[in-house]
């Protein structure tokens, strides 16, 4: 039913239902506003919307009062004016607001620069939200010039315990906006309102940092506060972005979409990309990437190493000196270990260049060591991974495997959205992790027995409804059954540390029965970025030809050098980063990052995810896929002649893989002190073979070693 | 090893530390700095000595942060150590009867121009101390202030304390009473530049303390460079106090800000602290 109420003279038909706000919104008049934000219940504190409504005495909140029929309402009148004018310059007594008066202020844009640096803020000069702050814009539009009442710092210290981004509640105005967005959006608890009167202020219950308070570092608090109390460490320094660039976060196979923040030419943050749909991102994207792709020890130019030392050298003599060594290796004695963190282009173009230029078969990936012995049904599985959004669609969710603490902790809210929506949650899981509350079943076996708990279900899911179990796990696990068998749609989740388990052959051939018999829908969700890339160019194959062993030449793409070289063959190292260590005699080869070339992934469900070029790569550092090209243009072989990615993709789009090539048993590879492999740890959270806690200070925190 | 005996944030954003330096407690006079360092490997910081305690061998500085070191030193705490504390450096300032002497602070300047004030005060000149802040709650050091002068006037930007605005304000101070003999200015460079601006049509005598990025501090490495009356000095050994009028503000803008990027960069850390 629609009603007629009048704003500003404006005679408008509305939805019933909605707010004065909104409807103002929708019909382009604009209502001052401090505590409302998109998305978030309204809250109705700072009375910055103020209206005033024919018949009443008082002033409502235009964000928390509902349209009625016949509203005659004034957005702009002197009254609610004077009274906005009020209530801002009273949060301005509260804040350190002396810049948003100075007269000087302009001067001061050039002279201080020093100042931006402050450790605590005094004033805008040195906040990092200067320029894109609500206060600065709302003082501007009421052309405040004095603040009339007493002013008072709380002199709170600033809480910069945690790591990823810095709180300085001496700064708050108290909106809460950060409280709602943690709890409505984020199912999380970590802040709320502490103290009363003029003492209140937000805070982690009991004052706890966040990560004892069960923070995800997700971010969201920090995106939504219009003032500089939440701030990026990384980002303090910068001011306002010049350009957005959207992407792909590469750091899982969720394959977020991500606006990279742009300054001078250089990643300065990222944002979930809330044009593209994606309205979070765990602490990985949206406070990993401007220190990955940033490092100081990024590699810029070509270098070539022997037993003397190092010497940096022009890429054509690096090009030349590559071909070389690969044109004088013997039949056979070239490998190549990709990592699964490379885009589509660059898997497809190794895959061509290892066949046609290297002339070998040895073409592999660490990933075959991580996910070991389940490699094959995994890649079965992979047939059936559906996208995460199936997860509305499902009335029981049993999770194996499954942690979003921090990292996937997009995946942690769907789930907590989905329960709020009825589905019920089962998880399964050794350990404490983000689930351990929420579910409606925790199935709890002891550590190295995950695989036989799913076989009591897939047996009970079998033989229909039993009795009795003996064991307290055994008539748990009897019970979700029955959940199983009962529910309309069931959705099996696979986490990380199943895929990746040491009895994964055994669980992974166990889930496959049960996807089976319960005609769950399926989402399998790896921490390699690009592993559905990597199956489907035949990257990943569960065995080879021969070990790495005896080879003259390595070549190593996106991978680190493995600690225990057999022998000692010339390494061809391809990377964004040093190695670790030192080489005995090779060259390193400077690559570009995610944010510095086109290109495409796959993601968990198999679609594509392209990532975009943002931002230049330093010094000479070239696309991964254009350094095996120009190599093998230098051997002379012809097929490598593309101009950009978008060819490279378009020949890689048109062409069928089967892996086989590459896929000739020898289950000899994987055994222990045979294989170079030996050194992949689980390490879960890596970007090209560097755990990401030896590159983003704040993830030692999170993930101590 | 030098032992922390206290150090404290009394403002936002600035602290003072108070250290066990007894020989240069014994020997240093108003003007003069020291340079120390958080760790062995740290970044040299000179700070002006504010005040000192012969007797008990203490020396106190006044420091805000603004980058990397200044914010780790500001993590340490009483009984803590520094790696090392160098001085006095640098010229005393020029202490005479002149008559009436205006001292102004701002920021920092708030303290290092106390014990400038208290010098010439105890040589029996009319002292008017000016400091100045962003508010009411940027002001410190106000009560010792008031001991070494016969009058202090207090500006803040927004009018919380004293007189509203900035150092602009100087002109109808100058303009209003007898005109002083000598002004004294420490603060940013904004601060000492305005002020300068200020006294020049007055043809008052103007004497800043520059606050240069430096090394080593004893006339050696070249980065407290500065161009006075056009010709180039060093802001440790022949400095750090110049006639603001001969200054070449410009350029000592421009040279403050030559490694800012690299100050930045290593800032930019997710690291809890
Ligand atoms: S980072 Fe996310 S989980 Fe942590 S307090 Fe902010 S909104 Fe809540
Ligand atoms: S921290 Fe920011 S978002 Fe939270 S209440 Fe304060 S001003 Fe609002
Ligand atoms: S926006 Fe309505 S009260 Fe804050
Ligand atoms: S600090 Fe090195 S010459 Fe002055």
């Amino acid at each position: 039913m629609s009603l007629q109420i009048t704003i500003d003279g404006r005679s408008l038909s509305v939805e019933k239902g909605q707010t004065l706000l909104q409807v103002a919104r929708e019909n382009g008049i604009d209502i001052p506003t401090l505590c409302d934000f998109p998305g978030l219940p309204s809250h109705g504190s700072c009375r910055m919307c103020v209206v005033e409504i024919e018949g009443r005495s008082n002033t409502p909140t235009a964000c928390t009062t509902l349209a009625e029929d016949g509203m005659v309402v004034q957005t702009n009148s002197p009254i609610v004016q004077a009274q906005r004018i009020e209530l801002l310059k009273l949060l301005l007594s509260e804040h350190t607001s002396s810049c948003l008066i100075c007269t000087e202020k302009s001067h001061c844009d050039e002279c201080m620069v020093t100042l931006r640096k402050a450790g605590v803020t005094t004033g805008c000069r040195s906040c990092s939200m200067d320029g894109a702050c609500a206060l600065q814009d709302l003082v501007e539009r009421f052309g405040i010039t004095e603040i009339g009442y007493p002013v008072r710092y709380r002199m709170l210290p600033v809480q910069k315990q945690d790591p990823f981004f810095d709180r300085d509640y001496n700064l708050c105005i108290l909106c809460e906006r950060c409280v709602r967005v943690c709890e409505e959006n984020h199912f999380s608890s970590t802040l709320t309102l502490a103290g009363r009167g003029t003492d209140a202020i937000v805070s982690t219950a009991f004052g706890r940092t966040h990560i004892e308070a069960g923070c995800s570092f997700c971010g969201a608090c920090v995106e939504v506060c219009p003032t500089g109390t939440l701030s990026e460490k990384t980002r303090k320094w910068d001011g306002k972005p010049e350009r957005e660039v959207s992407t792909t976060c590469p750091l899982c196979s969720l394959g977020c979409q991500i606006d990279l923040l742009v300054k001078n030419d250089m990643v300065i943050g990222s944002l979930p990309a809330h044009a593209s749909g994606s309205d979070m991102l765990c602490v990985k994207g949206r406070f990993g990437i401007t220190e990955l792709v940033n490092h100081p020890t990024r590699l810029g130019h070509p270098i070539a190493v022997n037993r003397e030392g190092s010497l940096p050298v022009s890429w054509e003599q690096a090009i030349e000196a590559a071909a070389e060594k690969i044109s004088s290796c013997a039949p056979g004695k070239y490998g190549m270990l990709i990592s699964a963190d490379c885009s589509n282009e660059t898997l497809y173009v190794a895959r061509k260049f290892v066949r046609e230029a290297a002339r070998s078969n040895h073409l592999r990936t660490s990933s075959t060591a991580l996910y070991g012995d389940g490699l094959p049904v995994l890649q079965r599985l992979y047939g059936l991974a559906q996208p995460l959004s199936v997860l509305s669609e499902a009335d029981i969710i049993l999770c194996l495997g499954f942690d979003g603490t921090y990292a996937q902790s997009v995946v942690d809210v769907g789930l907590h959205r989905a329960k709020k929506h009825g589905a019920k949650l089962v998880t399964l899981n050794a350990n404490e992790h983000s689930l351990s509350k929420a579910a409606d079943e925790w199935l709890r076996p002891e550590p190295g027995e995950e695989a036989d708990v799913i076989e009591m279900l897939v047996e009970n899911t079998r033989m229909g409804e039993q009795q009795n179990r003996l064991s307290p796990i055994a008539s748990q696990a009897q019970r979700v059954s029955d959940m199983l068998l009962k529910s309309r749609q069931a959705i099996i989740l696979l986490g990380p540390a199943f895929l990746t388990h040491p009895d994964n052959l055994f669980l992974l051939k166990a889930v496959e029965r049960l996807v089976a018999q319960t005609a769950a829908q399926l989402i399998i969700l790896p921490d390699s970025a690009n592993l559905a890339g990597a199956f489907r160019t035949g990257i990943i194959t569960p065995a080879t030809t021969a070990g790495l062993q005896d080879l003259e030449v390595l070549h190593l793409v996106g991978e680190t050098v493995p600690p225990h070289l057999p022998d000692q063959p010339f390494i061809l190292y391809q990377n964004i980063y040093p190695p670790r260590r030192d080489l005995p005699a090779g060259l390193i080869l400077p690559a570009a990052a995610f944010t510095e070339e086109d290109g495409t992934f796959l993601d968990h469900a198999g679609r594509t995810r392209s990532i975009q070029r943002a931002v230049p790569a330093p010094g000479e550092a070239l696309p991964s896929w254009q350094i095996l090209c120009r190599i093998a243009r230098k051997l002379g072989v012809a097929g490598f002649d593309y101009e950009n990615a978008a060819q490279v993709r378009a020949e890689y789009e048109t062409t069928g893989f089967t892996g086989a090539d590459f896929a000739i048993s020898v289950p000899g590879l994987l055994q222990p002190g045979l294989d170079v492999f030996q050194w992949v740890r689980r390490e879960d959270h890596a970007y090209m073979g560097f755990p990401l806690g030896t590159l983003v200070a704040g993830f030692r925190r999170l993930y101590p070693e | 090893m030098v032992k922390i005996l206290e150090n404290k944030m009394i403002v936002p954003n600035i602290c003072t530390i108070t250290v066990f330096a007894p020989e240069i407690a014994g020997s240093v006079k108003a003007g003069q700095f020291a340079i120390l360092r958080v760790d062995e490997d740290g970044e040299r910081i000179p700070l002006t000595v504010s005040d000192w305690d012969a007797e008990r061998g203490t020396i106190t500085m006044v420091y805000v942060m603004v980058g990397k070191t200044t914010q780790k030193l500001a993590t340490l705490t009483t009984n803590d150590t520094l790696a090392t504390v160098v001085g006095p450096l640098g010229n005393p300032m020029e202490i005479d009867l002149f008559g009436k002497v205006i001292c102004i602070g701002g920021c920092y300047g708030n303290a290092s121009i106390y014990p400038i004030a208290r010098a010439l005060k105890e040589k029996g000149n009319r002292v008017t101390s000016i400091i100045e802040g962003r508010s009411s709650y940027m002001l410190y050091w106000q009560e010792k202030l008031k001991t070494v002068s016969d009058q202090l006037i207090v500006i803040t930007r927004d009018g919380s304390q004293g007189k509203a605005g900035h150092i602009g304000n100087l002109k109808s101070i100058l303009a209003a009473g007898t005109p002083p003999d000598r002004v004294i200015v420490n603060g940013c460079n904004y601060l000492m530049m305005r002020a300068a601006q200020e006294t020049l049509p007055f043809k008052i005598k103007t004497i800043v303390s520059l606050n240069t990025l430096m090394i080593d501090g004893t006339g050696m490495c070249g980065v407290c460079r500065v161009t006075v009356n056009s010709s180039t000095k060093f802001a440790c050994v022949d400095g750090p106090h110049f006639d603001a009028h001969e200054v070449d503000w410009d350029e000592l803008a421009q040279r403050r800000k030559a490694y800012l990027s690299e100050e930045v960069q290593t800032l930019r850390s997710s690291m809890a602290q």
